[in-house]
């Protein structure tokens, strides 16, 4: 069986370096949320990096599933409380989907813990805070188990 | 790979290939085509037949090899001479698990109950001829012969023979629907599995899934890694699935959107099957086509199965079932009473 | 591919945390980044010349702003781009404040972050194309919904201004809450007589089409063009016939309690709500009515002079295309049977600062005089509850509800006006008198007129030998206290009024968890909403007053004459668009469309595929989720666009 095809070992992450985490944020929310814990300057862990998309209906299963195939160490998604959606139904569909996704997940060898999904207001920066920072951890115990 | 035709004798689909062939010469008066089974290079691998005429209905064959899923051919862009031909009527011959694939593209309204006649034709199972393959060398069997229970092969003039349950394909041994469940016309009368499979594969067509959800999850991983090494990117597996229709604009081969590079890598292999599992979820009605088709035997259907155990788990909804139900992806509910929104204290 | 990167320090926002230095660095070994440089303020006047002059001089064709957050600036730098004479969606913002620079403490790690940040928005940004706001036509016609103080003002600045105005009411009057009071505070107007020329205003302005007892049935459009679908109620009266004479209400022999008197006085089946109602018209209730229940009766039909009543009568739709609609739905109170410890609504002499208010009013159900509703004796302690539904967590209602506090006040002002004998106590937390005269208003009501104002919350109402009692605190002595009363007024909150969440449903604005619809900023956008057209005004926005919410009406008549000044209105061009030629014709993104903006169009082969509408489309992506094989794209958010911010990420 050859091995040729396969990807060398990742290096084993350095002490305090923080992890790749990528999050969507929707744009009505979500990142309205973040943008608020920043002006009120609630400090988080470095790690996370927001893409910014317009809808959580907007997020094809895709993105999560290629940012952690293509080895991002945690991919998060937030967007509108589940009625409150700045588009009717988006959330609706993407609550389905990433569910979904997440069951598919650690079937394929990803642990459960780095993929998560959630739903943030636009007023909601102190839980923005808590979800990143709880996530972040997650993610720095999973590596450090990885030995 | 000629060889001596093997001969399969077994009196009871004997019976059912005379009634077929007069319900599908019936039916071409209501259709442009029939589709249904002829021998094909051998007798091990029948191919699909298109019938127009009385002679052409002289080819049919049903026996115990006919497992291709006709109902791929049901959205118009799968046909050969391809897109869109929607004032064509066509006739199709179904197993039980070719149903579902009919039911399910209903659903999904890419086909009109107008345009197509079901000929639905009860099935005992059907034998799995790479399972023959690794016990066999297929090219020197002279004979087989289906009787109480095994298949008895003639091999270079010895006999060899096998319980069915080893031959038979895995997804028959845990069959829930061995009539189909939508036709116009019906052959046969009630199916019914001619030996109960082991114990395990009957009671619960999930139980490999949950085989392997027992494993670790870097187990899992290095499983998936050495699996995925051996995919050619042949996309045979896309191409045979009845849902795949969108095989001539499949995101694995556009630039726009580019996905996915054609290094077949282990990582591109497994994120090409990942999403194509992800575009099924709760749309495969786990015919098992594409795990046949496969030149390199992955195990294909294991994934889609898990991929159904969850939208099952989730939604309560089983593919190819009901005609009026909607696909659970494209659809929603304002409470979803099996999704926990996550907490975070 | 040329692309300029600027990155901002603001000040000492993002430099003291970002090496804003190192960024622009990273930047120059970047893919197709010909020109960095760090700004001190990019959004000032002189930096945004410079951004202009490097463009041009340095030939770029895209560009990347590091600095705060898009939803600040982002379309400044589009103009800025525009006047430099490049395609104005050239651009991307990375974020490297609100979610860099003012999260982190670690310079080192927050610099990587902010360079991975632009290295995302480099990739991005390569991949966008020009794109082109498209041109609609405006119908210059305005939708007022709801036909209370807000409703009216704005309906009246709005006609003034020369645009037809439909004012769209679900009661048979206008008038709304404000029509229920007595008096207003500060200045104890009556508030009827202040309310009612404006009704009259309205009823007779040229410009203003006044439609009551209907409601908003469906909404379709955008900007400038909405399609809205009006249902008109039947009130089995016909209103053009109509001459509220009233004899049908005098002869009427159901029983109803009074819907204009809360529950609190006895009304008919047929009525007309209040004196001043206008239009002055009767409408029967179906709930109550005799004839409608059990088939007898028909008197008012018999009596009537003008031979209005119309027992056949059916609901009628009627569609209208406006411009631009404003939502004016006012309040709901907050249902103080909730609070079983307050007697959960089984006492008849404990009631809601409104239904008290129609007592106090001379068209109430005592006729101005304050009776007990027990039994009809002249109250000598009167107790009022502050903050009932306000500022209550448990009750889920933890927000202050703006106008208690005043009117409060001014209920135990009139009350000491009609029974000066009278003992009266206010249980308080806080007093919030924040407007013109109204911290004056309420030390009247304590120094002038010797209301006892007691600090400190209620925790029980409860009967004791027939006895109404209040348990409560005060904090200032330090004591718990008990007051026997005669009649208690509880200050009830505000909430959203009823069937808010639907309408919202209906317009494509969003609400919160009260049901407040949601403004557009809370600071700089108060009477907008983020979905472009749709206007909010009033209480239906925020628990407001009566002079915030005619001030605030007035705001939303100028922004609706702006919007309807122009002949013609760019909208937004981030929408998705259909790859006819890989259309595969399976309609799933149709029937995932929140603004039903795809539609099936036929080929000449009679095979179909899907078409979206782009001046429907709001740029939400689901379709493009949706479609499995990827033939749809949104301008501004593409699989590439995303895919590339992803792979700058994983792939460095």
């Amino acid at each position: 069986m050859s091995r040729g095809n396969l990807e060398p070992e990742k290096e084993p992450v350095k002490n305090g370096t923080p992890p790749k985490i990528i999050a969507f944020l929707c744009n009505w929310c979500s990142y309205v949320g973040a943008d608020m814990a920043g002006t009120t300057r609630l400090k988080q862990p470095e790690g996370v990096e927001v893409i910014l998309v317009p809808c959580t209906g907007r997020m094809d299963p895709l993105f999560p599933m290629k940012a952690l195939v293509e080895g991002a160490e945690g991919v998060l998604v937030s967007g509108c409380h589940p009625g409150e959606c700045h588009h009717q139904d988006g959330n609706l569909y993407a609550r389905r989907r990433l569910e979904v996704l997440k069951g598919f997940l650690p079937f394929m060898g990803f642990e459960e813990e780095r993929f998560s999904y959630t739903w943030i207001s636009a007023s909601e920066g102190k839980k923005w805070q808590q979800v990143v920072t709880k996530f972040t951890e997650r993610i720095k115990s999973l590596n450090g188990k990885k030995d | 790979m000629a060889g001596k035709p093997i001969e399969m004798r077994n009196k009871k689909t004997k019976e059912q290939l005379e009634n077929l062939k007069t319900q599908v010469e019936e039916t071409l008066s209501q259709v442009d085509f029939v589709i249904g089974y002829a021998k094909g290079y051998d007798v091990l691998h029948p191919t699909p037949l298109f019938v127009r005429s009385t002679k052409d209905a002289q080819a049919l064959i049903w026996d115990d090899f006919c497992i291709n899923n006709l109902a791929t051919y049901l959205p118009s862009q799968k046909r050969p001479g391809g897109l869109f031909h929607p004032h064509e009527k066509i006739g199709l011959v179904v197993k039980g698990c070719d149903s579902r694939a009919v039911i399910q593209l209903l659903q999904e309204g890419i086909i009109d109950r107008e345009n197509f006649k079901i000929i639905g034709i009860s099935c005992q199972g059907k034998v799995d001829v790479k399972k023959l393959k690794n016990r066999v060398p297929i090219e020197r069997v002279e004979n087989a012969e289906i009787k109480e229970g095994s298949i008895e092969l003639t091999v270079d003039s010895r006999g060899q023979k096998y319980p069915l349950e080893e031959v038979l394909y895995s997804k028959c041994l845990s069959c829930e629907y061995p009539t189909p469940l939508i036709y116009d016309r019906l052959v046969g009368g009630e199916g019914s599995l001619r030996s109960k499979g082991p114990k395990e594969f009957a009671q619960d067509p999930y139980h490999d899934v949950e085989e392997f959800e027992k494993k670790g999850v870097n187990e899992r991983l290095d499983f998936w890694e050495q699996e995925f090494s051996r995919c050619l990117r042949c996309y045979a597996c896309r191409d045979i699935c009845p849902f795949c229709y969108c095989q001539f604009e499949c995101i694995a081969q556009t630039r726009i959107p580019h996905w996915l590079s054609q290094k077949t890598a282990s990582k591109e292999n497994k994120f090409f099957h990942m999403f194509r599992a992800m575009h099924l979820a709760g749309r495969c009605t786990e015919c098992g086509e594409c795990e046949r088709a496969c030149p390199v035997d992955l195990p294909l259907l294991l994934l889609h199965k898990k991929m159904n155990k969850k939208v099952s788990e989730l939604f309560g909804y089983k593919s190819g079932i009901n005609p009026k139900l909607r696909p659970p992806l494209i659809i929603f509910q304002p409470e979803e009473k099996n999704i926990e929104e996550e907490k975070w204290e | 591919m040329r692309i300029g990167l600027f990155v901002c320090h603001c000040g000492n926002n993002i430099a003291s945390t970002v090496d804003v230095k190192k960024v622009v660095q990273a930047g120059l070994k970047l893919p197709y980044v010909v020109f960095a440089t760090d700004v001190d303020y990019v959004c000032s006047a002189p930096s945004q010349k410079n951004i202009e002059e490097a463009i041009q001089e340095k030939n770029l064709n895209r560009v990347v702003i590091a600095a705060c957050s898009p939803h600040v600036h982002e379309e400044t730098f589009r103009r800025v781009l525009k006047r430099a004479g490049l395609n104005p969606y050239l651009l991307q913002v990375a974020n490297i404040r609100e979610q860099c620079s003012w999260i982190h403490d670690n310079v080192i790690f927050a610099t990587i972050k902010a360079i991975d940040l632009v290295k995302m928005a480099v990739a991005k940004v390569s991949h966008h194309e020009p794109l082109v706001a498209p041109k609609v036509g405006v119908e210059k016609r305005a939708l007022v919904i709801g036909g209370g103080i807000a409703g009216i003002q704005a309906a009246l600045d709005i006609a003034e201004g020369n645009i037809p105005v439909t004012l769209v009411e679900r009661e048979p009057t206008i008038g709304g809450a404000m029509a229920k009071l007595d008096k207003a505070f500060p200045t104890l107007d009556c508030a009827a007589c202040i309310l009612t020329p404006k009704m009259a205003e309205v009823n007779q302005h040229e410009n203003i089409e006044l439609m009551v007892y209907s409601e908003i049935e469906d909404v379709k459009g955008y900007v400038g063009n909405f399609e809205v679908k009006i249902r008109k109620k039947a009130s089995y009266v016909d209103y053009e016939k109509c001459v509220g004479c009233g004899i049908c209400e005098q002869k009427c022999p159901s029983k109803a309690s009074s819907k204009f008197n809360l529950g609190r006085g006895d009304g008919k089946a047929i009525y007309i709500s209040f004196p001043q109602a206008v239009p002055k018209v009767a409408t029967i209730s179906p709930k109550h009515c005799i004839y409608f229940q059990r088939q007898k009766c028909r008197v008012c039909e018999k009596l009537c002079p003008a031979d209005a009543v119309d027992f056949k009568m059916q609901d009628e739709i009627v569609t209208e295309r406006f411009g631009a609609i404003v939502t004016a739905t006012g309040y709901s109170l907050f249902d103080y049977s909730q609070y079983g410890e307050y007697g959960g609504g089984r006492y008849p002499d404990v009631m809601s600062g409104l239904q008290y208010e129609r007592f106090l009013s001379p068209t109430g159900p005592s006729k101005g005089e304050i009776k007990r509703p027990s039994d009809g004796k002249k109250p000598e302690t009167i107790v009022f509850v502050a903050c009932v539904g306000s500022r209550d967590e448990a009750k889920g209602r933890p927000y202050c509800s703006a106008v208690c506090c005043m009117y409060t006040a001014k209920q135990a002002i009139l009350t000491k006006e009609h029974l000066p004998e009278s003992q009266i106590y206010v249980f308080y937390i806080d007093i919030r008198a924040t407007g013109k005269l109204y911290e004056e208003f309420v030390r009247r009501a304590q120094e002038e007129y010797g209301v006892q104002y007691v600090r400190g919350r209620v925790s029980k109402i409860y009967t004791d030998n027939g006895k109404l009692k209040v348990r409560g605190a005060d904090t200032l002595l330090g004591e718990p206290v008990e007051v026997d009363a005669d009649l208690v007024v509880l200050a009830t909150g505000f909430g959203a009024s009823k069937g808010a969440s639907t309408l919202a449903k209906k317009l494509g604005i969003s609400h919160d968890s009260y049901g407040f619809f949601t403004e557009s900023h809370p600071k700089l956008k108060p009477v907008e909403t983020n979905t472009r057209g749709v206007f909010l005004a009033g209480a239906c926005q925020s628990p407001k007053d009566i002079p915030a919410t005619v001030a605030q009406a007035s705001g939303v008549a100028s922004k609706v004459l702006g919007a309807l000044s122009k002949d013609q209105i760019e909208t937004s061009p981030l929408v998705a668009a259909v790859d006819a030629r890989r259309c595969i014709g399976c309609f799933q993104c149709l029937g995932v469309c929140p603004y039903k903006a795809i539609e099936e169009v036929a080929l000449n082969n009679g095979a179909k595929i899907a078409e979206i509408i782009p001046t429907l489309c709001q740029g939400c992506g689901l379709c493009v989720a949706t479609c499995n094989p990827g033939v749809i794209s949104l301008n501004g958010f593409t699989d590439n666009q995303l895919i590339s911010e992803v792979e700058a990420i994983v792939k460095g």
